[in-house]
């Protein structure tokens, strides 16, 4: 029977309510095996989310704002804490959606460069089935990523261990999809190469969340995407430095004018203190506060909303 | 870092890229992100477009009025075929003969300035602007356009590169955003490029500063 797998155990899809789609609550990139240049002894603006009381605090007033889940990305090499996340949504009422892949190849762990795919694969069925490590906590999502405007290396094989993966549990894959300045990219974003691989692979097209589209987007190539039946995120919202709140509004207007409202999950990316409303920052709120009453400003509707925020969100996460 | 002198008879001013294709709002770069349903993100650009403008026609005027060659480069080809594989990638290019290519009414090359079309991002890809420059003994380059975090920066670490001294004008260049304009002023300085306004630039040519 079809079931979305939190934290804290199982649910009925149709008990879901406001999800947030593609968010950090516990994560430390400092863990990563090779994540880059830094200077010694700075965290040198990693992405770095470690005080759970401080979450806590910031999503028991999410809570309050209406929002009901949280799918967490953070993956294994990456400081995902399934346990944390559980005592967070136990104190907080918050259902989170743990995750099980892979992010960009810096943060791989070191056991990609040595097992198969089908290894790499059944790794992550473990963990959706029976539970992560031995915390008897199952994940409810796959994801795979690139680190570039391409499939390639050990981040295809990832990809492709996710895409096994889920075909052997149906649980759906979000994408990191990577991004860089406007126009270096054909399209704003790898989601194509994600749909090429994953089909090769055997894996239906609408069990895929394609990521990160509002970092440098292309109208016409979220409109293919939709049309490969994919899910588009809009996942960074309010980060002005990859695009403007008003064009991710304008944006979603147009999808929805043209039909694809069924395509379309919203959520924010937080994964550095700095952005939290503790710190000044504007939180997960801005979402909810901000960002969905630009959406309203432009004719969009309450039903559609929430699709977008919740029907969506349900029909993405349910499997099994 | 060795003195640069614009007095000395070895010195010419490059304005790249500034045709219709990047400097008008109705032009191909607006065009591209008007496409992609994302034009507003341009706004900054255009900004800064809008107070380069006049930085440049004084530039011009200036260097025109002491005598330093002006050379304006555009990114304009027949056809893909001429263009390189990274401009064919980002559409960022012009056709020749159409609009885009045609420069603004208010800047734009007068009798004895030169037109240099040039098919990459960079303005020293292939021989032809090098050789440009050793013919007419050049070896200091003023350096204004667009997109200062492209074909300027490229430009001007070539240049630098093959030996010329380099100024790069701040305001008269103008990048994708206002962030990305200070990050570009800030890191491209050093060995033999440096900063520096428009004012300051008139001055070198006056003989009133270095």
């Amino acid at each position: 029977m079809a079931h979305i797998q939190t934290v804290t155990g199982p649910i009925a899809p149709e008990s879901l309510g406001i999800t947030y789609t593609h968010e950090h609550i516990l994560c430390d990139q400092r863990r990563c095996r090779a994540d880059g240049l830094r200077p010694p002894g700075s965290e040198g603006g990693l992405m770095i989310l470690d005080d759970p009381a401080l979450m806590i605090r910031e999503l028991s007033e999410l809570k309050d704002l209406g929002a009901d889940a949280m799918v967490e990305v953070t993956m294994q090499a990456w400081g995902r804490d399934v346990a944390g996340l559980r005592r967070i949504a136990e104190a907080t009422g918050l259902r989170i959606i743990a995750t099980s892949g892979f992010y960009v190849e810096q943060c791989h762990p070191a056991f990609v460069a040595t097992q198969t795919i089908d290894q790499l694969a059944e790794g992550l069925v473990r963990e959706l089935t029976e539970g992560v490590e031995d915390t008897g906590i199952r994940t409810g999502l796959l994801k795979a990523a690139t680190s570039r405007p391409a499939l390639e290396g050990p981040e295809a094989k990832c990809a492709r261990a996710v895409a096994r993966a889920q075909r052997a549990t149906g649980a759906a894959i979000t994408t990191h999809t990577s991004a860089s300045a406007r126009f270096e990219i054909a399209g704003g974003n790898c989601g194509m190469a994600f749909l090429d691989l994953f089909e090769a692979e055997g894996v239906d097209p609408r069990r895929v969340i394609v990521g990160h589209t509002d970092e440098n987007a292309d109208i016409r190539n979220l409109v293919a995407l939709c049309r490969r039946g994919a899910f588009v995120q809009f996942d960074v919202i309010g980060k002005s430095h990859w695009m403007l709140d008003e064009t991710r509004a304008d944006l979603t207007a147009e999808l929805v004018e043209r039909g694809f409202e069924a395509h379309l999950l919203l959520s924010t990316d937080r994964n550095r203190t700095f952005e939290l409303r503790a710190y000044g920052g504007t939180g997960y709120a801005h979402m909810l506060t901000v960002f969905m009453p630009m959406v309203r400003a432009r004719g969009v509707s309450e039903a559609v909303i929430h699709k977008m925020l919740v029907e969506n969100p349900r029909r993405a996460l349910a499997f099994g | 870092m060795p003195p640069v002198s614009l007095t000395d008879g070895q010195a010419a001013l490059i304005v790249l890229d500034v045709h219709r294709f990047t400097a008008s709002r109705d032009g191909g770069y607006a065009r591209l992100a008007r496409e992609r349903g994302i034009v507003r993100e341009l706004n900054e650009y255009y900004d800064q477009v809008d107070q380069v403008l006049p930085n440049l026609g004084r530039l011009v005027g200036g260097c025109r009025a002491h005598g330093l060659p002006v050379i304006f480069t555009r990114l304009v080809a027949r056809g893909p075929s001429d263009v390189t594989p990274q401009a064919i990638t980002t559409g960022f290019w012009a056709q020749a003969g159409s609009d885009d290519a045609e420069f603004l009414p208010e800047l734009g090359p007068q009798t004895g300035d030169v037109v240099f079309d040039k098919t990459s991002t960079g303005a020293f890809t292939g021989a032809a602007f090098h050789s440009l420059l050793r013919e007419r003994r050049i070896h200091a380059l003023v350096i204004a356009g667009v997109l200062a975090n492209g074909t300027v920066e490229q430009t001007a670490r070539d240049a630098a590169d093959l030996g010329c001294g380099v100024i790069v004008v701040s305001d008269a260049c103008a990048a994708e955003t206002w962030a990305i304009h200070g990050f570009v002023m800030t890191t491209v300085v050093g060995g033999l490029i440096r900063t520096r306004s428009t004012s300051a630039v008139l001055e070198m040519l006056d003989g009133r500063r270095t």
